[in-house]
């Protein structure tokens, strides 16, 4: 079966054709030469039947008259017919009456055994047993043997002459056959020729030519159709080739670059954990490992074989002093009771130095009920800040001590500049009120000015302890909530006896909306009386006015007056101490020349302000602004 | 009737001055230079005010002020300070420590009577 499926298909039709012309042939011719047989032996059968026959008519009389002589000479008679091998004469009782026979090698003569009409063939034989009947009277049995060898021969004889007809026959099959099966194996060839071509080519555009219908024409559209499909396939296979090839090349321009990256990442890593002094540690709490980098060892002192990767290792470099601490840290932060873990400690070195070290860290893995497997951290050696950080509490210190004796200073001069003062004030007035006698004019013409320059004093020693303490950083405001109009009420109070004697008008304008204010109320006076005092003082004639009104979350107080007024140049430096004595005012007026400077300070103090707006000869405005509430102050 | 004053004040220039206006002005004056005299004193006289320097030696005016105050039977007396408000929060120090007003010095010899009077609640 194998062995067919290999066979050309020609080879295959050429088979086909011949096998079926041969097997034609054969039945044909064995159909022929049955009935030929048959023929034959029914001729046979019949001529013997009719040679027995006649030859027992001969046998009448020899019967009737028991001439053996005579029957055994009829039956001589029958060696003219070669075929007849012997013979037999039975008389009415069965018994062999004559015989013939050349029956050497042939069978005896059979015996009768109450045959009467019988033909069979045996062997190469003709049996043939027939009645002597003469007008209807039975006279006896005739038996003919009679062989078939030359039937056989003669058969043989005539398949020999049919062989080469057949053989004949076959060669022109063949010959038909192979012309018939030429186009259609020659279409198949057509076919597999292009197959191949294309396989050994890989050209899918090559079509083999349609020149026919019917299946082969069929075929060909199949295959063009399918060596289409192919081309297509390969088109698209062949692009999306050189994508993943164009892909996998960027894929590995990019990988190149990553791991570059990663490197330069690495390295930068390296550099920066070398370039901030920064110590790196990983410890795993199941094993209990811990990895270090060199940095970390330098700090310590250690070179990298000398150290360990163990957590003992980072514990017993810690000061025992600290140990304890650092252990409790790194509890609370691992149980979550702190949000961080950050330490700082003091750890001995190899060479049994103690420096300082600060150590922040992580935790970077967890197992699936949250408990640490693994933390990661840095350490920085800070035993420079810490000697800094010392340094700087001493320092701290130091300032504290130099501010506690400056305040010291300020509240003994204070004391020791009014003690006097007192008693001079005190007596002169006491003088002046005659309880220690009578005076002559002169006597309280001379007492009145050492009162005013007592009091002149007076107010220089407190403006310059304000400023001093001012400038010292002494000066602590006393925040209280008042009512700010009372207030006002009040200092405009204490400057009318002076703007009376002066006639000088003094208005005041405060909205309704003026109600508490939360500021240090003694120093907000003294700034409302030192603008009151400076404005009824430099005002000759017309009034002076005094408002204040609220505006969001401050207040807003103006003094104006309609006095001298400055000139442009002046208003720079006004808020300067002693500006009064630059300007060569101050023997014309009284004052100390620092109220203005003050008044800045404090209001600065407040979270306030102050501005000036002034035109010579025709008057000033001069405007505060305070935070009504402490909680303005910024 | 005679109002009894004492004065605890160091400086000899002031107390005499303070002195020789309270007497001018018809009262008796107890004069004590320190902290403990003045105590001393207070609890023998049982004056009717006491004025009260802030700046004393050795025991201040606030240790004298809250020291006076733990005897019943000056509790009631007013004390009066005297001082020149060296610092800030010293005359709310001085209040919490028992006084019962303050007057600022240097005093002023035409008001200062007055003001005496308003703390004894002498009418005029």
């Amino acid at each position: 079966m194998k062995y067919l499926r290999s066979i050309s298909i020609k080879t295959k039709l050429i088979m086909i054709i011949v096998g079926v012309s041969f097997i034609i042939a054969i039945t044909g011719f064995c159909v022929v030469f049955l009935n030929h047989i048959s023929t034959l032996k029914d001729d046979l059968k019949n001529n013997t039947v009719l040679n027995a026959e006649l030859v027992g008519q001969y046998c009448v009389v020899p019967l009737t008259f028991q001439y053996i002589e005579e029957a055994n000479e009829v039956l001589n008679k029958l060696s003219a017919i070669p075929y007849i091998v012997s013979a037999c004469v039975y008389d009415e009782n069965g018994k062999i009456f004559s015989t013939y026979g050349k029956n050497e090698g042939y069978p005896p003569w059979p015996a009768l055994e109450g045959r009467i009409a019988d033909e069979f063939f045996e062997d190469d034989f003709l049996h043939v047993f027939h009645r002597i009947v003469y007008q209807g009277k039975k006279y006896g049995t005739i038996y003919l043997g009679v062989t078939t060898s030359y039937l056989r021969k003669r058969i043989i004889n005539e398949i020999l002459v049919m062989l080469p007809v057949i053989i004949v026959l076959l060669f022109v099959s063949y010959f038909i056959a192979s012309g018939l099966q030429r186009p259609i194996s020659m279409s198949i060839r057509r076919l597999a020729d292009v197959a191949q071509g294309i396989a050994e080519k890989n050209d899918y555009s090559v079509r083999v030519e349609i020149d026919r219908d019917g299946e082969i024409g069929v075929l060909y559209k199949r295959f063009n159709y399918l060596c289409e499909q192919i081309e297509r396939r390969e088109k698209e296979r062949d692009i999306a080739e050189t994508q993943i090839r164009q892909l996998n090349e960027e894929l590995e321009v990019r990988i190149k670059n990553r791991t570059a990256k990663l490197e330069e990442s690495e390295q930068r890593l390296k550099l920066a954990l070398q370039g901030g002094n920064l110590g790196f540690w990983d410890v795993n709490f199941q094993t209990e490992e811990t990895i270090f980098n060199e940095r970390w060892a330098q700090m310590l002192g250690y070179s990298m074989d000398e150290i360990e990767n163990t957590r003992e290792m980072w514990l017993k470099n810690i000061h025992p002093d600290d140990r304890e601490r650092i252990l409790k840290v790194g509890e609370d932060y691992r149980m979550g009771r702190i949000p961080k873990y950050e330490a700082e400690y003091r750890a001995v070195t190899k060479e049994k130095d103690v420096i300082w070290q600060i150590s922040k860290g992580a935790i970077v893995e967890r197992d699936v009920n949250g408990a640490p497997l693994r933390m990661v951290g840095m350490v920085t050696d800070i035993t420079e800040r810490k000697h800094m950080e010392a340094d700087l509490i001493k320092a701290k210190e130091a300032a504290e001590e130099a501010d506690r004796i400056k305040s010291a200073f300020l509240a003994t001069m204070s004391h020791e500049l009014r003690t006097p003062l007192n008693a001079i004030i005190g007596f002169t007035g006491i003088m002046l009120q005659e309880l220690a006698g009578p005076l002559n004019e002169e006597q309280r013409k001379q007492l009145t000015m050492v009162q005013n320059s007592s009091r002149h004093l007076l107010a220089l020693i407190n403006d310059v302890l304000d400023i001093s303490k001012i400038e010292a950083g002494q000066l602590d405001l006393f925040f209280t909530t008042f009512e700010l109009r009372p207030s006002i009420e009040k200092m405009v109070a204490l400057v009318e006896p002076l703007a009376e004697k002066k006639g000088i008008e003094l208005k005041m304008d405060i909205a309704g909306d003026v109600m508490s204010a939360t500021t240090d109320q003694r120093r907000l006076e003294q700034v409302i009386l030192n603008l009151l005092n400076n404005a009824v003082k430099f005002t000759e004639k017309g009034h002076v006015r005094v408002s204040c009104r609220r505006e969001n979350t401050h207040y807003i107080l103006s003094v104006t007056d309609t006095g001298i007024g400055m000139r442009p140049e002046e208003l720079p430096g006004l808020f300067q101490p002693f500006h009064q004595i630059d300007t060569g005012l101050s023997r014309k007026h009284e004052g100390t020349g620092l109220g203005l400077s003050i008044c800045k300070r404090l209001l600065n103090l407040m979270g306030g302000e102050i501005s000036v707006e002034s035109q010579w000869g025709l008057g000033s405005v001069f405007t505060v602004r305070f935070p009504r509430d402490k909680g303005v102050l910024s | 009737m005679s109002y009894t004053l004492l004065i605890i004040e160091d400086n000899e220039q002031n107390f005499y001055m303070m002195r020789f206006l309270l007497e001018k002005n018809g009262f008796t004056v107890i004069g004590a230079e320190t902290g403990k005299e003045g105590i001393e004193k207070a609890l023998l006289h049982k004056p009717h005010a006491i004025l009260l320097d802030i700046q004393l030696p050795e025991m201040d005016g606030y240790a004298v002020a809250a020291e006076l105050k733990k005897h019943a039977e000056i509790e009631a007396v007013p004390i009066i300070a005297v001082t020149s408000y060296a610092m800030v929060g010293d005359r709310e120090r001085i209040l919490a420590a028992g006084a019962t007003g303050y007057i600022e010095k240097p005093i002023n010899p035409e008001t200062f009577i007055g003001e005496i009077r308003g703390y004894l609640g002498i009418e005029d």
